[in-house]
């Protein structure tokens, strides 16, 4: 019977089909689609998202897909200790992680393409085919990359989406900013994933295999190593416990590149020049999703180092506080989201370094939706006012955008982490793992955990703080200027979308209430079911990346070591909801008025601290000039002095016997003659000699 | 009988005779001539050897060779005849623009 | 003009060292190895006969024994009809494009040609 996974490829083929037809028409220069490619691109995104939705209802049925489509290069045999010969592939899996994703990503893309007709084709922008183009190959290998069944594919898919990133946020190439942004994305990104090439070569070497899931993949390789039971390559005289360690750190930092994470955090604000739908998309709801999925796809392998996973965590809430206190100051809308989406990924970073598989993933669904409807909001209200970004040129337009306000609200309220928005459920479960696991464990990752608890709760204090500054500069108040005043609602192919995402920003959070269920102990942690499976049978079994698998290896003593302390799920989210209701409130207070003073110049110094970020990035450009500069200078002397110059002197040798020897051939038959003469008698008497003929 | 030796002497020494020629002279019409000369010294082997081991197939041989010393005399007085049209001269060494 | 080939004098005796060398060397080559007897002709044997015979592939009717020539004897055919032709189109006057002129039967009257094909061919 032909079901959902014969169809599979094709939700990762449509949108490439559509960037095709797109690139297609742009190279032809002229206008053939109706309005510039969006509508192949909105059929290929919903074609997508039926698929997908049809692989997760096939998936909550209990099936799941696990199969290599096309090896592209073999290996001949076994070397070394491996016990499989050396094949690159690419693959689907399609377990319930993957399924979720899949519908996320093509749900945010649809809307995000809906929302384009409104940002980008009424605005009159030029260019929209190539526009289109670049949402089409990011849809598509955000796709690829979430069904990746190894490392390797999902490594291809991960460098692809950075590219469509650089192209989209460049996509305004005329003006002086979206460019240099762009290319900043780009090397920032791909700084971290120069450490994640060398993981996958990493992994590549230690188990001959990449794949994620099933019987033989490296996740389960490594966990049979550790207990013995299995050989690996190690490298540098490690034990598998500190090499595997390496190796999840090594990946890692193709996370912190694309997740946005201290210390490569930098590019995502700057990010902020692209067009609003594609910082939507890409720098909220998917693309910087990607590398925390990374970690959640692997979370097999991390869970068996508590190293890794403490670094993980910490970094994660490190960068959720971080970025949180740079979101207090900022004074335009899209820069307040960019360092709320930086800090949110924190959070789910922070969720999985804690033993939270659940709820990294969790805060992973909620905040795809309810960051995707922020970022079409403040679209929607750049639109009204005309591209100007600037919050304290808005105010007061609650009244004149209803549909944008209610919706942003919702948006706002999930982010701030206010009951029952869906922000809520997931952040306070991501801090309920790190309390108790850390207050369980005894060993050294117990302590990292609750630092990273502390950090992660005072950041929900400045969450609820920047979240209604923004919402209280932009919407309520009087209007600052005649653009505000005169401000007008856009059409509904921009409602819709914001509704669609306002909707599910409200509700989505009721898939998974742990604290109700531990109140009131109804079975309505529908999340928990579907990512953990049945015990010991169906794919929990066979794929191995079920959350009991995960929980089993993290509290193992071979693994992270956890333990879990037993404190009240609704105790804890009871005390985080206080600090972003009073995070909330004093914004309120601060700002709520009908013409609020900027209060944060009160600040002073720390002001200039915080919206300069830090200046971390002065210390990088520093990096870059003081550093990295004149080692490549020095480079380029050893290069052109020795290299070159090893090279020139062999070619001069060459040129200077050929110009001596070229002499011979003068042209006069006679010498021609007697040097044939020469050679033949030479021969011969060599031969004579040599054979004794004599 | 006369043993091979004395005709592989001899027959190197028409070889020499042919090859000594065509190092010292500079005449192109010399020139044909010492390479008949070197042609019938590989004649003599030919023949010589016939008969050293029996076999008619080395006079068959020096057949072939006569007739392809024809063919390359046709030929070289071809070249010589342009060569005398271009240089208004038979000398070899007077074309040398074939040269580094 | 045509002129007769003069014999040049200064001819380059130190080349001609060289083919004296390769005399010496070549004698002292034969005259060191051994042969063997010579196994000679058959008294009665027509030799002519046999090559005839192997020129013409019959080589089993020769009365000495000898492989077949036929191929050879052909192919030899062709290469002097080329060379013959070669010959001639070498000695063709280049953009004397009329043809060959057959034999003159002028009693040796000078040949017309045209001055200024003449000097092109100098300048060559």
């Amino acid at each position: 019977m032909v079901g959902a996974f014969d169809y599979a490829p094709a939700i990762v083929l449509l949108p490439f089909l559509s960037f095709c037809l797109a690139v297609g028409v742009a190279l032809s220069g002229r206008d053939l689609l109706p309005k510039g490619g969006a509508l192949p691109g909105i059929a290929a995104t919903a074609g997508s998202l039926l698929l997908s939705a049809w692989v997760f209802l096939t998936v909550s049925g209990g099936e799941t897909y696990n199969e290599t489509i096309y090896t592209w290069a073999a290996g001949g045999e076994a070397t070394g200790s491996l016990s499989q010969p050396l094949e690159l592939t690419f693959g689907l899996l399609l377990d319930p992680l993957s399924a979720m994703m899949l519908l996320i990503v093509s749900l945010v893309a649809l809307l995000v393409h809906v929302f384009s007709l409104g940002y980008m084709n009424d605005e009159g922008e030029t260019g929209l085919p190539r526009y289109y183009a670049g949402l089409g190959l990011f849809t598509a290998s955000m796709l690829g990359f979430v069904v990746a069944d190894n490392l390797l594919m999902a490594f291809m898919f991960f460098e692809l989406v950075g590219l469509c990133s650089y192209l989209l946020i460049g996509f305004w190439f005329r003006q002086a900013g979206p460019p240099s942004a762009a290319k900043k994305a780009f090397l920032v990104t791909r700084f971290g994933d120069y450490f994640f090439l060398i993981g996958v070569v990493a992994v590549f070497a230690t188990f001959g295999t990449a794949k994620f899931a099933g019987e033989g993949s490296f996740p389960r390789l490594a966990e049979a190593a550790i207990q013995g039971e299995a050989t690996v390559n190690t490298f540098l005289g490690l034990a598998p416990t500190a090499w595997f360690t390496v190796v999840g750190l090594l990946v890692l930092g193709g996370v912190i590149g694309k997740s946005a994470q201290f210390p490569l955090h930098t590019w995502l604000p700057d990010a902020m020049e692209g067009p609003t739908p594609v910082s939507a998309l890409i720098h909220a709801a998917t693309m910087v999703a990607a590398g925390v999925y990374l970690v959640a796809r692997m979370y097999g392998f991390y869970a068996l180092s508590p190293t890794a996973m403490a670094v993980v965590a910490l970094v994660g809430a490190f960068t959720a506080l971080f970025a949180a206190t740079m979101g207090l100051v900022k004074k335009e809308i899209k820069q307040v989201l960019a360092y709320s989406t930086i800090s949110q990924y924190g959070y789910i970073m922070l969720g999985l370094g804690a033993g939270g598989y659940v709820a990294g993933t969790f805060h992973l669904l909620t905040h795809a939706f309810f960051k995707a409807l922020l970022f079409l909001g403040a679209g929607s209200v750049i639109i009204a006012m005309h591209h100007n970004e600037d919050m304290w040129d808005m105010g007061g337009l609650k009244d004149r955008m209803p549909v944008t306000y209610y919706t942003f609200l919702a948006g706002s309220l999930a982010l701030a982490g206010i009951v029952p928005f869906a922000g809520f459920w997931s952040k306070d479960e991501v801090l309920y793992e790190a309390l108790v696991h850390g207050l369980g464990t005894t060993s050294g990752l117990g302590t990292a955990l609750l630092v990273a608890y502390g950090m992660g709760l005072i950041a929900v204090l400045f969450t609820g703080f920047y979240t209604f500054r923004m919402v209280m500069l932009t919407f309520h108040g009087e209007p600052r200027t005649d653009t505000a005043r005169e401000a007008t609602e856009p059409g509904w192919n921009v409602k819709l979308p914001l509704v669609v995402l306002g909707i599910l920003a409200t509700t989505v959070g009721f898939v998974n209430m742990v604290p109700v269920k531990d109140l009131t102990g109804a079975e309505i942690d529908f999340l928990h079911k579907w990512l953990y499976g049945t015990e010991g049978a169906g794919w929990a079994e066979t794929l191995g990346t079920s959350g009991y698998q995960y929980h089993h290896v993290l509290f193992a003593d071979y693994g992270a070591g956890m333990a879990a302390a037993n404190l009240p799920s609704y105790l804890v989210g009871l005390l985080s909801l206080a600090l972003a209701l009073f995070g909330a409130g004093s914004a309120y207070v601060l700002y709520g008025g009908a013409d609020p003073d900027p209060y944060t110049d009160k600040l002073g110094v720390v002001k200039d601290v915080l919206y300069n970020n830090y200046y971390q990035d002065e210390y990088q450009v520093w990096l870059a000039e003081g550093v990295v500069l004149p080692l490549s200078k020095a480079a380029d002397v050893f290069d052109q002095a020795v290299v070159d110059g090893v090279v020139n002197g062999v070619s001069s040798v060459s040129l200077f016997g050929g110009s001596r020897i070229k002499r011979i051939q003068d042209g006069i038959v006679t010498h021609y003659a007697a040097m044939l003469t020469l050679g033949l008698t030479a021969l011969l008497v060599g031969f004579a000699i040599y054979g004794g003929w004599f | 009988m006369v043993p091979v030796e004395y005709y592989l002497v001899l027959s190197a020494a028409v070889f020499s005779i042919g090859l000594y020629g065509l190092l010292t002279r500079e005449n192109a019409l010399l020139f044909l001539m010492s390479v008949e000369l070197m042609l019938n010294a590989a004649n003599i082997n030919f023949v010589a050897f016939s008969l050293q081991w029996g076999n008619l197939t080395g006079q068959v041989m020096s057949l072939f060779v006569m007739g392809l010393a024809a063919a390359e005399v046709a030929v070289g007085i071809g070249i010589i005849l342009v060569l005398y049209r271009n240089f208004k001269d038979v000398d070899v060494t007077v074309p040398q623009s074939m040269r580094w | 003009m045509v002129s007769r080939p003069e014999l040049k004098e200064d001819t380059n005796y130190v080349n001609g060292l060289a083919a004296s060398v390769l005399f010496v060397v070549l004698a002292a080559v034969f005259l060191t190895a051994s042969f063997g007897e010579s196994a000679g002709f058959p008294e009665d044997a027509s030799l002519v006969a046999g090559i005839g015979y192997a020129l013409m592939d019959l080589q089993s009717m020769a009365a000495v024994s000898v492989e077949g020539f036929l191929a050879s004897f052909e192919i030899i055919g062709l290469v002097l009809v080329v060379a013959t032709v070669a010959a001639v189109t070498l000695a063709r006057r280049q953009g004397d494009s009329a043809g060959l002129s057959t034999a003159l039967t002028d009693g040796g009257r000078e040949e017309p040609r045209s001055s200024a094909s003449d000097e092109t061919e100098v300048e060559n």
